[in-house]
């Protein structure tokens, strides 16, 4: 109940934060994979070009994808890194692979695949009819799929953080624990 | 212990950023030149495609589009209106639009209806016209009665001489045959350019609605390459 609550959900998120990201390490992690998965979700939406030069534009029409999709590249960047922590801090706990591949791994899948509307071409000539209509369905609801990523991505991120935070609270009691 | 779920993870995140990087790369890849002798000015005129601006132009874009690709739409916003200011009217390139329907049933009868409206010469106003009334693919937008209803508010057009023109399908070969011919030079999608001399030569591709600077880096190279 108590860990329902709003303030203690952004203390756990403040906690992990700090925990994880004040190494850096972590922290270089990852701006890189925020830095990569921008470029990618740019590159896909036509907003970042490297040839003939090296373009950046910003439609009207491209803002809102754009928006989005840098706030998935940054929750990408830090569930990952996250993840690696908790990987490699656990200590023998037990890490569920499950919940590894359904939080960062499932994200970052449902993230990329909502940026492949530009590649309904080849869903078409590959897959005849079918790709017709899973390009025009990726087309037609980009901003929805990419919205539901993204709160897939908050949700492996949250769980995250209340792991982590969760250990922190369970170390600090054990060494409190009087012989 | 944890040395192999790090290792697998990090595997995992670079299999994905190789996959989803190359299928990006490869497909709008570093522009290729591609053999193509019947791009020249010349053959598509003969052909009877849109052309924007005059054929003594020396340099010729020539538009793979679809009415129905959201790109192609940027493409038509915002790029086209700064390459037709700076280098159309200014008589140094022309423009040429072929059809390339990849969106679905409703891109066809799109590309039919804008080359009977091209048989009265108002092409590049319904071009405009499509684009700016753009909705989702296949949704209807652009169904049969709405290209009707564009095509009814171009000034000046006889709806008599296009409903028979796009009723009776006219041009549905002509937009097969930009399809095929599309498919033959190995184009893989909406909007591609091809930027060449007018007699075919020097061509460069640019696969994707790139903004004004990459195209004016082309024409430039182009034209200072005589």
């Amino acid at each position: 109940m108590m860990s329902s609550t709003v303030p203690n959900i952004l203390a756990s998120i403040i906690t992990s934060s700090k925990l994880v990201f004040s190494r850096w390490p972590y922290l270089v992690l990852a701006g890189a994979v925020t830095a990569i998965f921008w470029i990618i979700f740019n590159l896909f939406d036509q907003l970042l070009f490297f040839s003939p030069v090296v373009t950046f534009y910003l439609p009207d029409d491209a803002v809102g994808g754009f928006i989005l999709s840098c706030i998935t590249a940054s929750f990408v960047g830090a569930v990952i890194s996250m993840n690696l922590y908790v990987i490699r801090h656990s200590n023998g706990l037990k890490i569920g692979l499950l919940s590894l591949f359904s939080g960062s791994s499932l994200s970052v899948l449902s993230s990329t695949c909502a940026s492949c509307s530009s590649l309904g071409f080849l869903l078409i000539s590959t897959l005849g009819g079918l790709g017709v209509t899973a390009s025009t369905f990726l087309t037609n609801y980009q901003l929805p799929l990419r919205a539901i990523s993204l709160v897939v991505l908050i949700w492996a991120f949250y769980s995250l953080s209340k792991r982590l935070a969760r250990s922190c609270v369970l170390s600090h009691k054990l060494t409190e624990i009087p012989d | 212990m944890a040395v192999r779920p790090v290792v697998s993870i990090t595997a995992v995140a670079i299999t994905v950023t190789m996959i989803v990087g190359g299928s990006t790369l490869s497909y709008y890849g570093l522009a290729e030149a591609i053999p193509q002798q019947q791009l020249s000015l010349r053959n598509l005129i003969l052909q009877g495609s849109p052309l924007l601006g005059k054929s003594s132009a020396p340099v010729t874009i020539v538009e793979f589009g679809d009415f129905q690709c959201d790109k192609c739409a940027r493409f038509a916003k915002y790029t086209e209106p700064q390459v037709n200011q700076t280098y159309i009217q200014t008589g140094k390139v022309n423009l040429v639009f072929k059809y390339f329907p990849v969106y679905g049933p409703d891109s066809t009868p799109a590309a039919m209806a804008a080359q009977c409206v091209n048989d009265q010469g108002k092409f590049w106003s319904y071009y405009g016209l499509l684009f700016k009334n753009q909705g989702p693919p296949n949704f209807g937008w652009a169904s049969k009665d709405n290209l009707k209803k564009f095509a009814s508010q171009l000034p000046g057009i006889d709806m008599q001489k296009f409903n028979s023109c796009f009723d009776n399908q006219k041009y549905l070969s002509f937009v097969q045959k930009d399809f095929a011919f599309a498919t033959s030079l190995g184009l893989q999608g909406t909007p591609t350019f091809v930027i060449e001399k007018s007699d075919g030569s020097s061509s460069q591709n640019l696969p994707g609605a790139y903004p004004y600077p990459s195209f004016k880096a082309v024409i430039d190279r182009i034209i200072g390459s005589g």
